[in-house]
């Protein structure tokens, strides 16, 4: 168990590499630099902004001084927008607050998703799964910038209840909690629901009943484990979506995460940043999915994981 | 601040033989009473309101000679400094207009970021024979040439109070282009040790930077807020009337308009105006306010590939858009259209001298000539060679015209303006125009390479005068992208800005703007205006041309219900009223 965990923990170091190589050559190959200005700036000073963040050397020299920063230091380098800033700081004082409401969304969402799913499956064809899967669908149709205004409009500018944005108090995480997670918890639903049908229709099932188990033990001793496989397999990549998809989020509800320098980034041709949050993206992601692996083992006792 | 030029109008006013009335609230230097100051027109025309020491001793208007200038430019400290002011018209109205100073009295000399007197190389005006034909702009100095020689920038320290700009010729914004960001003081003392260590962006950082406003920062949490506080070292400190202020930084438009109207916001910012989609709701409320801004939004010609670099096609494509209809259905916040480049609610004596000329009816950019006129504009195309017929199904067509490709950065209000643009110059010309959108950088490398036809650009004042947009045309200008250049113009914008007379010298910008509205280099769409909402409560809230609202005027009105006059938190004492910017 262990030694599956470290070692899995250990295939994310290439794969990361290969991120940063890909992401670092790649920015730098795009057109048009950091520093482009409407004004024409004069030679020296180019040559001076370019000799300060290193640009002047071969790609090759840049990516080597990079790495070793990054590998021996920590240091991602200094933003090339925001010049007094290091990218290591930009990413520490964003990361968490993506990391919050991320977080945040997943377990709403799993407490949202998982028992309508699961309702759906035990309540097949009748009203009650109607609901829930028309409830679903609506919620996996509607974009999150189409159902944020309407959150705001409704609860924070009709009603008063909560504040329309910013990231103060426990009252501001909760539009923007719901925003991320329904989405989310209405894929979860689905999810769920289809693994639980395929649980309850297998022999095990059956032998249980036949048993004369409770439906009650049946489904919570029994059948959930199995039925959320789908669901848990889900999480890992869903994390890092919700964590990538929280740009829209954090724009409508203003608030300070990651999501804005994803695409500000690139645009501003900050290399470092770029570079940086694809580290972080891409280590999260992978983090995320070692971690769905390691959890199979505890849901689906086939599943050998020293194999 | 003192400005000596070789060219400079001396006067013979002898200045003040004692502290003039109306001094308690400054101290008179009775030590320097002859002054130190060289004689150079400094104020011109009515536009400039010359304010006093106390309120309602305003300056009447005219031109002034500063005959002592013992201020600087920042103001922290105390109140110990002025520009002593006299007319130049031999009436003997004399003032003074208070100035402010590099950093409180303690400060020491070598708290200046400008060396010494002494430690920089003198100018000399005689070691160089004749003044040279093509000064740069103020501000501008060539960098090679400051490298070999710092003393050619001609800007030193007299003594601990007083920084001493040499001008190459009577520059009547010279003031102005002192209020401009780029030329606020800092502190040497603070900055030079980061430089030392080589990390010299690092003192703007919340727990290292020291600034001289009447608000200091207080917590900054990055791009997110910005807490300033009172700064307990400003002259007015006792008298600014709100206390705190919170900067929301807030990315998208939805969310800022919310937080408005829920009411965590007082006031919506003045970074970029109301997006276009809302003007027509928003235009109707009390709150809203929207002024001209000394902006103007144009198209670049790459006047050296063809068809534009036949001057009659880009002037057929100017006289084809009818800009009215862009500002009215397009842009839809307040802009005016433009037919010529320099905002007509220009300050330095422009706006004075074309409203001069439209009281004449002589104002010649609103002649036919100048304005939408396609019926010019299709037969200047065919002049040029591409001769537009009429097909009774298809509407007009420009015979071997070759599209044409507008460029503009990704951003929705300049779609919208570019797509309205194609169908005017489709409609009113048979010219087909493809749009390409590129984000900034992108585009930026590709203007620079050349690697474009027609470009969206603008230009916003960086001062007062219309010298600041001149400044764009000219050959050697890193903001003339269009490979136009005009020896006729250039020696006009060389003659104008030397002339001393208002009147003459805006009579000259006048004609250096007619080339422009002759070749068409660039094509000027609309002045620009600037909108925002401010919630009735906050008082001492001065739109202005500059879009410039200083906090230190505004105050909270507690009962704002019962209609009040608009009035500063405290009289404006050292700066400008704020409706004179």
């Amino acid at each position: 168990m262990l030694a599956f965990i470290v070692r899995r923990l250990l295939t994310i170091i290439p794969t990361l590499f290969l991120v940063a190589t890909f992401v670092f050559v790649l920015v730098r190959l795009a057109p048009g630099g950091p520093f482009d200005t409407e004004r024409e700036v004069p030679a020296e000073v180019k040559a001076a902004l370019d000799a300060k963040f290193r640009l002047s050397d071969p790609i090759s020299v840049q990516y080597k001084d990079w790495l070793v920063g990054a590998v021996t230091t920590g240091s991602l380098g200094p933003s090339m927008k925001y010049h007094n800033r290091t990218v290591e700081e930009l990413i520490g004082m964003t990361l968490p607050v993506s990391m919050e409401l991320g977080l945040w969304a997943m377990l709403v969402a799993v407490a949202i998703g998982a028992p309508l799913g699961v309702l759906g499956a035990v309540r097949q064809n009748t009203w009650k799964d109607s609901v829930a899967m028309a409830a679903a669908m609506l919620g996996i149709s509607v974009p999150r910038f189409v159902l944020a205004p309407l959150l705001v409009l409704v609860f924070a500018l009709k009603l008063y209840w909560l504040p329309v944005a910013r990231w103060e108090s426990w009252r501001h995480l909760v539009l923007p909690v719901i925003c991320a997670a329904l989405p989310m918890a209405a894929y979860i639903a689905r999810l769920a629901r289809a693994g639980m049908l395929e649980v309850i229709r297998s022999d095990f099932v059956r032998t249980a009943r036949a048993k004369g188990l409770s439906e009650r033990v049946i489904i919570t001793r029994h059948a959930l484990k199995g039925g959320m496989l789908p669901v848990v397999s889900f999480l890992g990549p869903g994390f890092a979506g919700l964590l990538v998809g929280s740009l829209v989020v954090e724009k409508i509800f203003d608030i300070p995460g990651m999501g804005r320098y994803l695409v500000e980034s690139v645009l501003n041709k900050d290399y470092n940043l770029t570079a940086g949050i694809a580290l972080v993206y891409g280590g999260l992601l992978m983090v995320s999915n070692a971690a769905v692996d390691v959890a199979y083992k505890f849901l689906d006792p086939r599943v050998e994981l020293d194999r | 601040m003192l400005t000596r030029s070789p060219v400079g109008v001396k006067t013979t006013i002898p200045p003040f033989p004692e502290a003039p009335k109306g001094l308690e609230s400054i101290a008179y230097d009775a030590a320097n009473e002859k002054g130190t100051g060289e004689n150079l027109q400094l104020f011109t025309g009515a536009d400039k309101q010359v304010r006093a020491a106390e309120p309602g001793q305003a300056l009447p208007s005219g031109d002034y000679d500063v005959v002592g200038a013992r201020g600087a430019v920042s103001c922290n400290g105390e109140k110990t400094y002025y520009f002593e002011v006299v007319a130049r018209d031999g009436s003997g109205r004399r003032g003074v207009l208070p100035g402010c100073m590099l950093g409180p009295s303690s400060t020491p000399p070598s708290a200046l970021l400008v060396a010494k007197w002494d430690a920089v190389p003198t100018f000399d005006a005689k070691r160089r024979v004749d003044p040279p034909e093509d000064p740069q702009a103020l501000g501008f100095v060539d960098a090679g040439a400051l490298g070999s020689d710092p003393s050619v920038v001609g800007v030193r320290v007299v003594d601990e109070r007083t920084l001493e700009i040499e001008a190459e010729f009577p520059t009547p914004y010279i003031l102005d282009t002192l209020s401009h960001a780029t030329s606020y003081p800092v502190r040497r003392d603070i900055i030079e040790p980061f430089e030392a260590k080589g990390e010299p962006d690092m003192w703007t950082r919340p727990e290292s930077i020291v600034t001289n406003g009447p608000y200091e920062i207080d917590a900054w949490k990055f791009r997110y807020e910005i807490r300033m506080r009172r700064n307990p070292h400003h002259r007015h400190h006792d008298k600014l009337k709100i206390h705190n202020i919170v900067w929301m930084c807030v990315e998208s438009y939805v969310s800022s308009m919310n937080l408005y109207k829920s009411g965590e916001l007082d006031y919506i910012g003045d970074n970029g105006s109301l997006p276009p989609p809302y003007k027509p709701v928003l235009r109707e409320r009390k709150d809203y306010k929207a002024a001209p801004y000394l902006g103007t939004y144009w198209y670049e010609f790459n006047t050296k590939v063809k068809p534009l670099d036949d001057v009659r096609v880009r002037k057929a494509l100017n006289l084809a858009l009818d800009k009215a209809q862009l500002t009215e259905k397009v842009t839809r916040g307040g802009e005016r259209a433009a037919t010529h480049v320099v905002p007509p609610f220009m300050g330095g004596g422009y706006s004075e001298h074309v409203e001069a000329l439209k009281a004449k009816d002589a104002d010649l950019f609103a002649t036919p000539e100048y304005s939408f006129n396609p019926e010019l504009a299709r037969e200047l195309l065919g002049q040029a060679g591409y001769k537009v017929v009429l097909d009774p199904k298809d509407g007009y067509r420009a015979e071997g015209m070759p599209a044409i490709e507008l460029l503009y950065n990704t951003s929705e209000g300049h779609r919208a303006l570019a797509v309205a643009i194609q169908a005017m110059w489709k409609n009113h010309l048979g010219v087909a125009v493809q749009l390409r959108n590129e984000e900034w950088h992108v585009m930026l490398k590709n203007v620079r390479d050349r690697n474009f036809q027609v470009v969206r650009f603008g230009w916003i004042a960086d001062y007062d005068h219309p010298q600041t947009f001149m400044d764009t045309f000219m050959a050697k200008s890193p903001n003339n992208r269009t490979g136009w250049s005009s020896t006729a113009f250039e020696s006009l914008i060389h003659k104008a800005r030397r002339t001393a007379d208002t009147t003459e010298s805006m009579k000259l910008y006048r004609e250096a703007e007619k080339i422009l509205a002759d070749e068409v280099p660039k094509l000027p769409l609309y002045f620009y205006a600037k909108s925002t909402l401010v919630k009735p409560h906050v008082k001492g809230f001065f739109f202005n041309r500059r879009n410039e609202q200083l906090v230190h005027w505004m105050w909270i009105d507690e009962d704002w219900k019962v209609e009040k006059p608009n009035e500063p938190a405290f009289p404006p004492e050292t700066f400008p009223a704020p409706g004179a910017f």
